[in-house]
């Protein structure tokens, strides 16, 4: 499901101006495209990383 | 001049910590003014600490190797009565009342603050180019950037102006100026360094480190800096046995020609030193990045969200970055979070086969100031992301990480190596490092401020 920037944008307080998203939408959606699969893929009991006695 | 041999001119009383500082602050007048690496020069301060460096010192009261000598802090650290401006309009008249952690240690190690250093705004971006205090310029060529967001450190150590400067490092930003200004340059551990008191950008990918002239050096400020510090500065180390791993993928993938042909002697220059070459293959770094990406955009907000009410006091990148962070939703934050405990997991496998890795540090040397893109193999690439692309995924699995000279381009660019070690790992940074270092004898050049043609 695709993210509608543009709507997400203009309901921010304070608003993103339209010229700006027009930028900076295409940046997310690629960034989005990414990040989908990783997502998809977290087994499930995952726990979120909270700190440096994860790195061990 | 190293700080061992400024720490031993010291106690020689061959020369004084007034003179040091008034070499520096004479260097900074002469100097600064072509590569901007300065925003605030402490110059009436900085005096009357050294005299009372020099008294304690001559009243035998030594407070170890950064006794007496010139550094300079990023302008993101806090300063007690000093102005700190994060290289932002929000807080160009902001004068804290309390040192940052790391200004204290080095304070108490003797350090003698000359100045605060120019950055990238809010330490959010890689060319240092800032649109309220002005460019900071590569002293190798002051026509290209010199890395970011701790351009100014990097260019003010390269200059010889302060033997330490400290950076902070979220996505490469001791690293990259590091590679470009040919210094060495430590991102530490994850919190092996206090952040309390730095300006912050991502509470989770944010590290605090030195950036120094050598690699001794640099070990000798990061025992100073450091939490529980080991207090390991190496002198002359056997690598014999070391196994280093060099990655047979994504490193060497898209990577500029002179940066490659330096890569393979440094990789020389470790096996002739007796180290084991291994080869591995790293985990999906690209993947690695795009987490970090997603951390990066969503803290950077959770920081500076509060000033978004003053859009146009922001420089323009920095402002569209803040903008897709406030687009990326909690769920997808909390997923980057829980991917990064399976990407940590997965990255420290590789530490059963080997001690460290060898990566370049950036796939280019320095780019032009206003260059947005840049040729690599042949293909266009953002400046921003492949500065970044060996980086930034080092800062989400929180690992230490050291950039250091391994070579100059023809027309006499520095090029920079990163050596990675596993979690709390530093002194293995700091030996191999140093026998690097020795044996391709690249600390005696200096930048002659050469000006490149049209």
């Amino acid at each position: 499901m695709m993210t509608d920037y543009k709507k997400l944008a203009s309901a921010l307080d304070p608003p993103i101006p339209a010229s700006d998203i027009e930028k900076i939408a295409p940046v997310l959606e690629a960034l989005g495209k990414s990040f989908a699969p990783l997502r998809a893929a977290i087994p499930s009991g995952t726990d979120m990383w909270t700190g440096p006695e994860d790195a061990a | 001049m190293t700080i061992a041999e400024a720490a031993s001119a010291l106690r020689a009383r061959k020369i004084s910590s007034r003179e040091l500082t008034d070499e520096s602050l004479q260097s900074i007048a002469r100097e600064n003014p072509k590569i901007n690496a300065f925003i605030t020069i402490t110059e009436e301060a900085a005096r009357a600490r050294a005299d009372a460096m020099d008294a304690e010192l001559a009243r035998g009261h030594d407070r170890g190797p950064l006794h007496g000598l010139p550094i300079a802090h990023k302008d993101l650290m806090m300063t007690r009565g000093v102005r700190t401006t994060a290289g932002s309009k929000m807080f160009a008249d902001f004068v804290p009342r309390e040192d940052a952690v790391v200004v204290r240690k080095l304070n108490d190690a003797g350090a003698v603050m000359v100045g605060k250093t120019g950055l990238h705004e809010l330490a959010y971006g890689i060319t240092s180019n800032n649109p309220h205090f002005g460019a900071v310029r590569n002293p190798w060529d002051t026509e290209r950037i010199p890395g970011g967001s701790s351009g100014g450190s990097g260019a003010a150590v390269a200059a010889g102006l302060v033997f330490l400067a400290t950076g902070t490092d979220t996505g490469g930003s001791i690293r990259i100026p590091s590679s470009f200004c040919g210094t060495a340059g430590l991102k530490p551990t994850y919190e092996r360094v206090s952040r309390r008191g730095v300006i912050p950008l991502s509470l989770t990918l944010d590290h605090i480190g030195p950036m120094t002239r050598t690699v001794r050096d640099c070990a000798a400020a990061f025992q100073a800096m450091a939490e529980e510090p080991s207090g390991y500065v190496p002198t002359h180390e056997d690598i014999q046995g070391v196994r280093i791993g060099l990655p047979s993928n994504y490193y060497f993938d898209r990577l500029d020609a002179e940066v490659a042909t330096a890569m393979r002697s440094v990789v020389q220059a470790a096996a002739a030193l007796g180290a084991r070459i291994v080869e591995i293959r790293v985990p999906d770094m690209d993947a690695i990045n795009t987490v970090g990406r997603v951390l990066l955009l969503v803290e950077a907000v959770s920081n500076l969200g509060p000033y978004l009410a003053r859009r146009a006091d922001f420089g323009s990148d920095v402002l569209a970055l803040l903008d897709q962070g406030r687009l990326i939703s909690g769920a997808e934050y909390a997923d980057a979070q829980r991917v990064r405990r399976l990407q940590i997991r997965e990255f420290s496998k590789l530490w059963t086969e080997v001690d460290c890795i060898f990566t370049p540090a950036t796939p280019t040397p320095a780019p032009k100031i206003g260059q947005t893109t840049i040729e690599i193999a042949g293909a266009a690439e953002d400046v921003r992301l492949a500065s970044t692309r060996f980086m930034r995924a080092i800062n989400v699995l929180g690992i230490p990480s050291l950039a250091m000279p391994c070579g100059f381009t023809r027309s006499g660019l520095p090029i920079g190596l990163q050596i990675l070690a596993p979690p709390r790992q530093e002194d293995a940074l700091w030996r191999i490092g140093a026998e690097i270092e020795d044996a391709l004898a690249l600390t005696r050049r200096s930048p002659q401020f050469v000006v490149s043609g049209p």
